[in-house]
Formats: structure tokens, C-alpha cells, sequence
């Protein structure tokens, strides 16, 4: 237990160091949100509606995609493509650690992190957006989209080869969303 | 100048000679990114047309001038990708292993040298084989056709690459700071990909904001416009001015940020 606390440590600490660059995706991904936001808003306020999605429903739908996308999508699938190609796979092999722990400690250091920084950017587009969102009212609601997200995030092996596929398009991120909707509201 | 645009012209056909040869090699790995970027293309396709079921218009574009908009797009993708964009997307690895100091050294210009060294027929290709069929399909459904649309539509769309490239530029320039590039590429990809959206839907500062300080806004409306019979003269000299603003700007922020180049050793 205690190397894979070391090595949180030091992937929490490598992180850090590059935080400019995380900081920068995760505002440039609220700003690519936002454009989404835009065009759902065009089409509603002309009087449209797509299916029975209230434009509540499509915005608390995108922005929930937004912190699905950052706290479930995994890159370290071009982490080990490029350790496989290079050949360091081989020193990887050889060290006392569990594959599937090792990837698991690596990538749970860095998505704490992200967390943190989506969540500045979620309070940002909440306050300008806030007459749009709409929370469900039943606590079994909740309990099902969290239990959603952790089978979402166990569905996620580490090599997936499109992992960054947008949640969106994934029917179980779809369900987790789903939960969240007024009318479908899972009491 | 006759003879460094033939030295340019030389050097760029002996880089994309020997890359396709590369990309060759794979070839399983060539047609599999070629059937994708065709299938991702689709399924804007059946997003918007999911839309349209619903929807007449979209900030007063219908279905046709919107296949216009979203190959344009494509086309751009694919011209960037055989011009500059792939050398930006590796522009950290250089940094970061000091590799950077090479293209300091050769008596070419580094930004010109890095998009080059790195230019791929391939990466986007299937992008660019769907965006000419969107852009036929969406022009042939239009009624109104004009002489002058296919070279002013070109015209654009070298104007919007101007305006892409710029935006890479200044995008990439932070890297001689931040070292990391490979977040802020996936930034760039995700405001291509809204480059598809017609510029009508934005309002108020966001309308600002994506259209001088990131010009999603215009790269894929303004040439699409023309052949949508949607061109106004406002729209396309805003296009052309933001085109030649940027260049500069993001010129002068990229000879500034190479000064803190630092190289990796000690």
C-alpha cells in the first residue's frame, strides 16, 4: 500500500508541475461548453424544442457531460501506447507493482486534481447559467447517477482505444445523465 | 524572394514525400484513421440531421448550408494537417528533451521547419475526402449559384487556414513557458470542432470573444457563407482583417515567447 501511496504522491507532484497546462485545458473545455451552450440556446429561443428536452434538460445535460468527461475519461491509454512503442514497457515489467494499480493510482491523482479545477469552472458557468440548471429533488436520484458514474468508471479499462470519446456518447454516462433530468426524475 | 519561396517549396515536397512513405508503412493503421475521421464526419451528419428533425433552421442556416459549413471545416482540417498543424502538436516534445535547439540552428525559419518536418496527408484525411462531398451534396441542393463562388470560396478558405494558423501560433507560443502542449492541442481540437456551428447562434460577448480572441467563429461561417449565398461584406472583411490581425499578433507573441527558450541541459 504504501508504494502506491508514494507514487500518488509523486504523480500528484508531477501534476502540479504542469498545472499551467491543466488549468488552460480545463477553462479552453469550459469555454468549448459554453459554445455548446450557445448553440442549444439559439435553437430553443426560437421557439423550437428538440423532442420532450426542456432547454433546462439540454443545458444541465451538457454541463453534466462536462464533469463527466473530466473526472471519467482516461488518457493514460497514450501514456502506455507510447511506453509500448519505445520499449520502456519492459522496465515497467519489471517493477513490484500491479499493472491495473499502478494505472489506477496514476490516473486517481490526476483526476483529484482535475476535479478541483472543474469544479472553479463549473461554479463559473453555474453563476452565469444558474436560472437555466435544475438539481433533482429525490435523494435516490442522486444514489443512482453516483452509482452510474463508478460503473461508468469501472467500464473504463486502462488501454481503451477511444477513450476520448465525449461521455455523451456512451449509453451508460447517457443513463447517468438521464437520472438527471426533471421529468425522469427517479424517485 | 523567387529563389527562398522554390527553396520552401523544395523542402516542403522532400518532407511530405518522405512522411507519406512513413505513414505508408502502416498500412492497416492508414486505412483505419482514414474510416474513422469518415465516420466521425457521419455522425455530425445524423447529429445535425437528429437536429433538423426537429428544427427548421439554426441561427438561419438550413440542413444544405450547414453540410456546406461542416466541410469546410474539414477541408481546413485537412489543408492545416498538410501544412503546419501536426509540427505544433509535437512542439513540447521539442521543448521539453531540448530537441528545439536543432530547429534553432538550421538556416530556415523554426515555425516553418517544425510545421513541415511534420506534415501528414494522412491524419486527417478522411476529414478532408467527406468535407469536399459535404460541401458538393449542401452547394448542389442550394438554388442560387453565382460565378464568382468557387474562387471567392476558396479565397476564404485560405483566408480561414491564415486565421486557424495564427491561433495555433499564439496557442503554442505559451508552451516555451508552460513546456506541456499536448492539453492545449486538445483545446484547439475541441474549438475546431465547434467551428461548425454557424456564427449567427452567438450573442453579446460571446460573440466578441470567439470571433478576436478565439476565431472560431469566423473560420468555417465566413467561407462557407459565400457559397451559402450567405456572404455579407461586413462578415467577409471582418474575416480578412481578423485574418491579417492575428497573423501579426501571434507573429510578434511567438518571436517573443522563443526568447525564453532554454534549452534542456545545463
Amino acid at each position: 500500500m504504501k508504494k502506491y501511496l508514494t507514487l500518488f504522491r509523486i504523480n500528484w507532484q508531477n501534476s502540479l508541475q504542469y498545472r499551467a497546462s491543466t488549468v488552460i485545458y480545463i477553462f479552453g473545455y469550459g469555454l468549448y461548453v459554453s459554445v455548446l451552450l450557445y448553440l442549444w440556446l439559439s435553437v430553443y429561443h426560437a421557439g423550437n424544442q428538440m423532442g420532450d428536452y426542456s432547454v433546462s434538460d439540454m443545458i444541465t445535460y451538457y454541463a453534466l457531460q462536462m464533469v463527466m468527461n473530466t473526472l471519467i475519461l482516461s488518457y493514460i491509454s497514450w501514456d502506455l501506447i507510447d511506453q509500448i512503442r519505445e520499449g520502456f514497457f519492459s522496465n515497467f515489467l519489471v517493477k513490484p507493482l500491479h499493472s491495473l494499480f499502478y494505472w489506477f493510482t496514476i490516473n486517481l491523482s490526476s483526476k483529484i486534481l482535475e476535479a478541483i479545477y472543474i469544479s472553479i469552472t463549473g461554479l463559473v458557468l453555474f453563476f452565469f447559467l444558474r436560472e437555466y440548471f435544475w438539481f433533482p429533488r429525490h435523494l435516490s436520484t442522486w444514489f443512482y447517477f453516483i452509482l452510474s458514474l463508478f460503473l461508468l468508471r469501472g467500464s473504463d479499462p486502462p488501454a481503451r482505444p477511444f477513450s476520448e470519446m465525449a461521455a455523451g456518447d456512451c449509453p451508460l454516462a447517457s443513463f447517468s445523465i438521464y437520472c438527471f433530468c426533471p421529468d425522469r426524475d427517479l424517485s | 524572394m523567387f529563389e527562398t519561396i522554390r527553396r520552401h517549396l523544395f523542402l516542403y515536397g522532400s518532407f511530405l514525400k518522405h512522411n507519406l512513405k512513413n505513414e505508408m508503412i502502416y498500412r492497416s493503421n492508414f486505412m483505419i484513421l482514414v474510416a474513422m475521421d469518415i465516420f466521425f464526419m457521419m455522425v455530425n451528419v445524423v447529429f445535425f440531421s437528429i437536429i433538423f428533425n426537429n428544427v427548421k433552421t439554426i441561427g438561419g442556416w438550413n440542413f444544405y448550408q450547414l453540410l456546406i459549413l461542416m466541410g469546410s471545416v474539414g477541408i481546413i482540417r485537412e489543408l492545416a494537417y498538410l501544412t503546419f498543424r501536426q509540427g505544433f502538436i509535437n512542439i513540447g516534445d521539442y521543448i521539453r528533451t531540448g530537441e528545439f535547439d536543432l530547429l534553432l540552428v538550421k538556416p530556415v525559419s523554426p515555425k516553418l521547419h517544425l510545421g513541415f518536418r511534420h506534415i501528414s496527408l494522412t491524419e486527417s484525411l478522411g476529414e478532408g475526402i467527406m468535407g469536399i462531398i459535404l460541401v458538393a451534396v449542401g452547394y448542389a441542393h442550394l438554388p442560387d449559384k453565382h460565378l464568382l463562388d468557387i474562387p471567392l470560396y476558396l479565397f476564404f478558405l485560405f483566408n480561414s487556414l491564415i486565421i486557424y494558423y495564427s491561433f495555433c501560433l499564439m496557442i503554442n507560443s505559451s508552451v516555451f513557458w508552460i513546456i506541456k502542449s499536448q492539453e492545449l492541442n486538445t483545446i484547439v481540437y475541441y474549438f475546431m470542432e465547434t467551428a461548425r456551428y454557424p456564427r449567427d447562434i452567438y450573442k453579446g460577448i460571446g460573440k466578441a470573444l470567439f470571433t478576436f480572441i478565439i476565431p472560431i467563429s469566423l473560420i468555417g461561417t465566413a467561407p462557407a457563407s459565400v457559397l451559402a449565398g450567405r456572404s455579407t461584406g461586413p462578415l467577409l472583411f471582418l474575416s480578412v482583417g481578423v485574418a491579417l490581425t492575428l497573423l501579426v499578433t501571434g507573429s510578434l507573441i511567438w518571436r517573443v515567447s522563443i526568447r525564453h527558450y532554454s534549452s534542456a541541459s545545463s
